[in-house]
C-alpha cells in the first residue's frame, strides 16, 4: 500500500489511528500494540501476501538468535565464543536472505568467464522492503551481541520490525529507541498535539511527493528513458530534475514515515535535513538518509577501520571507499550504484584530508561543489546502465550543441507550463525554505495551519486524482 | 471567533482540519459534478458537449453517456479521419471516436465505452496502417479511474482553461460536438511518425498487440450485430503510387475478418484515381483538407444510402432523444 494513494489516506491511516487510540484507551497498551502488529502485516501484505511469511520467518529467525545470544549471556564462562558464533550465524542469514533476492544473478552474470554455460537464477522480484527490514535486523542482533539492549519478546521485535510507517523503506530503527515506546508514551508533547503535528507533516510529506517530486519525474524520466543527443542545457535539466524529484520523493515518504507514527503517539528518527543546502560532502552524507549514514558509520565503516588496526589517513580512506561501495551496492545490484557508492567514498576520503590539513574554502563554493558533485553522482544513480550515465554526463559537458531545448519539447509528456510551478517551488523549498521537520516542530493548532493542512490535502488529491500513483524511488531498493 | 494566529486546543484543531478537508472536497466535487463537461454525472439530453483538453480521456469519457445517448454510429479511426465531419451522413448520426495520432489498442477502448449500449447500430471502420502501427496509450492509460478524474483533476483543469479560452474568443472551437476535430487547413509536412510508415518501397510494419486489438474489435462489432462499413481512406496518388503493393497486402491483413455482410469504401481503389490526384485535397499527402474530407463524407453518406443499410431499431429511450442541432458544413467553427 502506498502512503500516497487513496485507500491509505482515507481508510487505512484514519482507520488504524482510531481503533489504535481506542484500543489503547480501552483495553490497554498491550491490545492496542496488538492490534499495531496486526495492522503493518495487513499493510506490508496489501499488494502482495506472498510475502509475509518471508518477513515472518526473517523475524523470527532473527528474534531466536538474538535470544539465543541472550541467554548465552547469562552462562558466564564460554558464552563469548558461543554468542559471537550465533552473531556470525544471524549476520551470515542475513545476507544470504539478501543476496538470494538481490545479487545472485549479479555476481553470476559479474563472473560469467567462470560460467560458461549462463547459469541464472530466477529473477525474483525483490520483496518490498527487504532491505531495510534486514538492516534494521542487523543493527538489532549486532547491538544485542554489544550488550546495548537487551534481547526482546517475540511480540516487541515482530511490531519493531514490521512497523507500518518504516517497514518497506526506512528509517532504519534501532530497537532501544522505538520498542520502549510501543510500552508508554515518552513525548514531551500531547498525544493529540502529537498527533495534530502528525497529520501536518503528512500533509507537507505528502506535497512533497504527489506536487513536487512527481513533476520532476516527469522531466527526469523522459530524459533519462532514452538518452540522446541533448545539448548541454537539456541535459543539466533532466539530471538536476532528477536530483530533486528523488529528494523530495525520500525526504517526501520518510516525512510522511515520521507523521504516521507521531499520530500513533511514537517518534522515529527523522531521515532528512536539507542536504542540498550543505557545504561539504561529509555534511551531506549528515543531511542525506540520515539513519543509513548512520549505519554505514556504526556497522560498515568503524569495523572496517577497526579490522585494519591502526587508524590513518590511508587506512581511514580504504576503510570509507569500501563501506561506500557496499553502501551503494545496498541500493540494487548494478554497477551504476557501485560506481555512486564508490565516488561518494572517494569525496569522503578526500574531504578527510582536506580536513586534517585545515584547508579552507568560501562557504558558497563549498556549497556549490558538493550541490554539483551529488548531481553528477545522481546520474549514475538514475540511468539504466553505465553507458546511459556516461552518454548522459558527456551531454552535460559543454559542446557545440550548448543550449537547444529541441529534445525538451519533444519528451516532455506535459505542457512546459504544468511542470514549471511545481518545478520552480521545489527548487525554492530544496535551497531557501525551512524543512518539513522544522515547519512541524514549530507547529501551533491555529486556523491558518488547519486550512493550511486541509488545502495541502484537498491539492495533492487533485494531483493524485490526475496521474496513476507514482511508487516511492526507495520502494525498489 | 479567533484570529489565525490563536491557538485552538489539539482536538479542536483535528476536528476543524478534518472538517476543512471535507467540506472543500465536497465542495470541489459538487461543483465539478453540475458542470459536468463531460456529461457523465447526468443526462446528456439536449447539451452539446465538445472535446476541450486532452481529447483522448475527453472522447472516453464522452463515450460514457453523451455518446450512447445521442448517436447510433461510430466513425473509429486516427487523425487520418478525425476531421471528417459526420454531420454530412444524413442517414445516421454517427459521432467521430478518431483521435490525433491515436492508434486502434487506444481507440478500442474509447469504442468500447460507447458500444456497451444497445444502441450503436452502425460502425465506419477506417482501414489504415498508422491504427496498427503501435499499441501504447499517447497520454494517459485509459481506465474506468478516469470518471473519478473528472471530479477534479489536471486533465479536467486543462478542459477547463480550453473551454474558457474558446469562451474568452482567445482561441477557436477545435471540435465540435460531433467528435470532428477542426485541426486546420495549412499544408505541412508529414509527420516524422508518418513519414517513416509511407517510406517508399518497404511493407507496413504491424504491431501484433494492436492488430489482435483490431480483430477483438471487429469480433465484438460483429457479436453485437453491428453493421461494419471499412473505409479504406484515399491518400495522395504521389505517395500511394509508391507504397501500392503494401497498402494492397495491408489491407488484406486488416479484412481478414471481414464477412460477407459488412461493407467495404475503397478509396484507393481505381474509382477515386482524380481525387487522389488532386494535390489540393491532401495537407500533408495523407490528411484529407476539410473541403475534401466533406467530399470523402459525401461518398461515404452516399454509399450508406445505396446500400439502405437499415436505420437502426432504437430502444424508446434513444428514440426519444432530441436531435443534435447540425452545424452548417463550413468546416470554419
Amino acid at each position: 500500500m502506498l502512503f500516497n494513494s487513496f485507500p491509505f489516506i482515507s481508510l487505512f491511516l484514519p482507520i488504524v489511528t482510531i481503533v489504535y487510540a481506542l484500543a489503547r484507551m480501552y483495553f490497554g497498551q498491550r491490545m492496542a500494540q496488538a492490534f499495531l502488529l496486526a495492522a503493518s502485516f495487513f499493510f506490508y501484505g496489501y499488494a502482495k501476501p506472498s510475502y509475509v511469511p518471508l518477513l515472518a520467518g526473517s523475524i523470527l529467525f532473527n528474534w531466536a538468535i538474538a535470544s539465543w545470544m541472550g541467554s548465552a549471556q547469562d552462562h558466564a564462562g564460554t558464552s563469548e565464543s558461543r554468542r559471537k558464533m550465533l552473531l556470525w550465524i544471524g549476520l551470515a542469514a542475513n545476507i544470504i536472505l539478501l543476496c538470494s533476492f538481490k545479487y545472485v544473478n549479479f555476481f553470476l552474470q559479474c563472473f560469467a568467464f567462470l560460467n560458461p554455460q549462463r547459469l541464472n537464477l530466477p529473477n525474483w522480484a525483490f520483496p518490498l522492503g527487504i532491505s531495510f527490514f534486514t538492516l534494521t535486523q542487523i543493527m538489532y542482533l549486532v547491538d544485542t551481541y554489544q550488550g546495548l539492549n537487551a534481547p526482546s519478546t517475540l511480540f516487541d521485535h515482530a511490531t519493531l520490525v514490521s512497523f507500518f510507517p518504516y517497514v518497506s523503506s526506512g528509517p532504519l530503527v534501532r530497537s532501544r529507541v522505538v520498542i520502549p515506546q510501543f510500552k508508554s508514551f515518552t513525548m514531551s508533547v500531547g498525544r493529540f498535539d502529537l498527533a495534530c503535528r502528525g497529520l501536518y507533516l503528512f500533509s507537507l510529506g505528502l506535497t512533497k511527493k504527489v506536487v513536487l517530486a512527481d513533476s520532476f519525474a516527469r522531466i527526469a524520466d523522459a530524459g533519462f528513458g532514452s538518452v540522446q543527443n541533448f545539448s548541454t542545457f537539456e541535459a543539466w535539466v533532466f539530471s538536476l530534475s532528477y536530483t530533486f524529484q528523488i529528494y523530495f520523493d525520500f525526504s517526501g515518504y520518510s516525512d510522511m514515515a515520521v507523521a504516521c507514527a507521531w499520530m500513533l503517539g511514537i517518534d522515529i528518527p527523522q531521515n532528512f535535513n536539507a542536504p542540498y543546502r550543505s557545504k561539504s560532502i561529509s555534511e551531506f552524507w549528515k543531511r542525506w538518509h540520515i539513519s543509513l549514514s548512520n549505519f554505514i558509520t556504526d556497522y560498515l565503516y568503524t569495523p572496517i577501520l577497526r579490522s585494519m588496526g591502526k587508524a590513518t589517513v590511508t587506512t581511514s580512506a580504504i576503510a570509507i571507499l569500501v563501506a561506500m561501495a557496499i553502501a551503494g551496492l545496498w541500493h540494487g545490484p548494478a554497477w551504476t550504484f557501485v560506481i555512486f557508492g564508490t565516488l561518494h567514498g572517494g569525496a569522503l576520503a578526500v574531504n578527510q584530508v582536506w580536513r586534517r590539513r585545515k584547508k579552507k574554502m568560501p562557504a558558497w563554493l563549498g556549497w556549490l561543489v558538493t550541490f554539483v558533485f551529488v548531481n553528477i553522482t545522481f546520474v549514475f544513480f538514475r540511468s539504466a546502465n553505465v553507458s546511459s550515465a556516461l552518454r548522459m554526463l558527456n551531454a552535460m559537458l559543454p559542446h557545440a550543441h550548448l543550449v537547444g531545448v529541441a529534445a525538451l519539447r519533444g519528451v516532455l509528456p506535459l505542457a512546459p507550463s504544468l511542470l514549471l510551478r511545481p518545478v520552480a517551488i521545489g527548487i525554492v523549498l530544496a535551497f531557501f525554505f525551512k524543512t518539513a521537520q522544522q515547519f512541524a516542530e514549530t507547529f501551533r493548532p491555529t486556523h491558518l495551519t488547519a486550512f493550511a493542512t486541509a488545502t495541502l490535502i484537498l491539492l495533492c488529491m487533485f494531483f493524485m486524482n490526475s496521474t496513476a500513483a507514482k511508487e516511492f524511488v526507495y520502494f525498489a531498493f | 471567533m479567533h484570529s489565525d494566529r490563536q491557538v485552538m486546543s489539539p482536538p479542536v484543531w483535528l476536528a476543524e482540519t478534518i472538517g476543512a478537508i471535507v467540506l472543500l472536497l465536497l465542495i470541489v466535487v459538487l461543483v465539478n459534478m453540475s458542470i459536468d463537461i463531460y456529461g457523465i454525472f447526468r443526462s446528456t439530453k439536449g447539451r452539446h458537449l465538445v472535446v476541450y483538453g486532452d481529447e483522448r480521456i475527453a472522447k472516453y469519457l464522452l463515450s460514457e453517456r453523451y455518446v450512447p445517448e445521442n448517436f447510433d454510429s461510430l466513425l473509429i479511426g486516427s487523425s487520418v479521419s478525425a476531421n471528417w465531419n459526420t454531420q454530412g451522413i444524413d442517414s445516421f448520426r454517427a459521432y467521430n471516436e478518431s483521435i490525433e495520432g491515436g492508434n486502434i489498442v487506444e481507440e478500442k477502448v474509447i469504442a468500447d465505452r460507447a458500444l456497451a449500449s444497445s444502441h450503436i447500430r452502425l460502425a465506419i471502420l477506417i482501414v489504415h496502417p498508422y491504427l496498427t502501427d503501435s499499441h501504447e496509450f499517447a497520454t494517459v492509460h485509459l481506465t474506468p479511474k478516469e470518471n473519478l478524474a473528472a471530479l477534479g483533476s489536471e486533465s479536467l483543469l486543462e478542459a477547463y482553461k480550453a473551454a474558457a479560452r474558446v469562451k474568452l474568443h482567445l482561441e477557436n472551437q477545435q471540435f465540435d460536438q460531433f467528435g470532428t476535430d477542426d485541426f486546420g487547413e495549412i499544408p505541412q509536412k508529414m509527420n516524422p511518425h508518418m513519414q517513416k510508415l509511407m517510406a517508399p518501397g518497404t511493407e507496413f510494419s504491424i504491431d501484433e498487440t494492436a492488430m489482435k486489438s483490431y480483430s477483438d474489435l471487429v469480433n465484438e462489432l460483429h457479436a453485437l450485430n453491428i453493421q461494419i462499413v471499412y473505409v479504406i481512406p484515399p491518400l495522395s496518388q504521389v505517395v500511394f503510387a509508391l507504397k501500392t503493393k503494401a497498402f494492397a497486402n495491408y489491407t488484406r491483413a486488416a479484412l481478414a475478418n471481414k464477412l460477407a455482410q459488412d461493407q467495404v469504401i475503397d478509396f484507393t481503389s481505381d474509382e477515386f484515381v482524380d481525387f487522389r490526384r488532386n494535390a489540393g485535397n491532401f495537407k500533408d499527402g495523407v490528411h484529407l483538407t476539410n473541403d475534401a474530407s466533406r467530399e470523402v463524407v459525401a461518398v461515404i453518406n452516399e454509399r450508406l444510402n445505396e446500400w439502405a443499410i437499415q436505420k437502426p431499431v432504437l430502444s424508446p429511450k434513444a428514440e426519444s432523444l432530441e436531435p443534435l442541432p447540425r452545424q452548417e458544413q463550413t468546416g470554419a467553427r
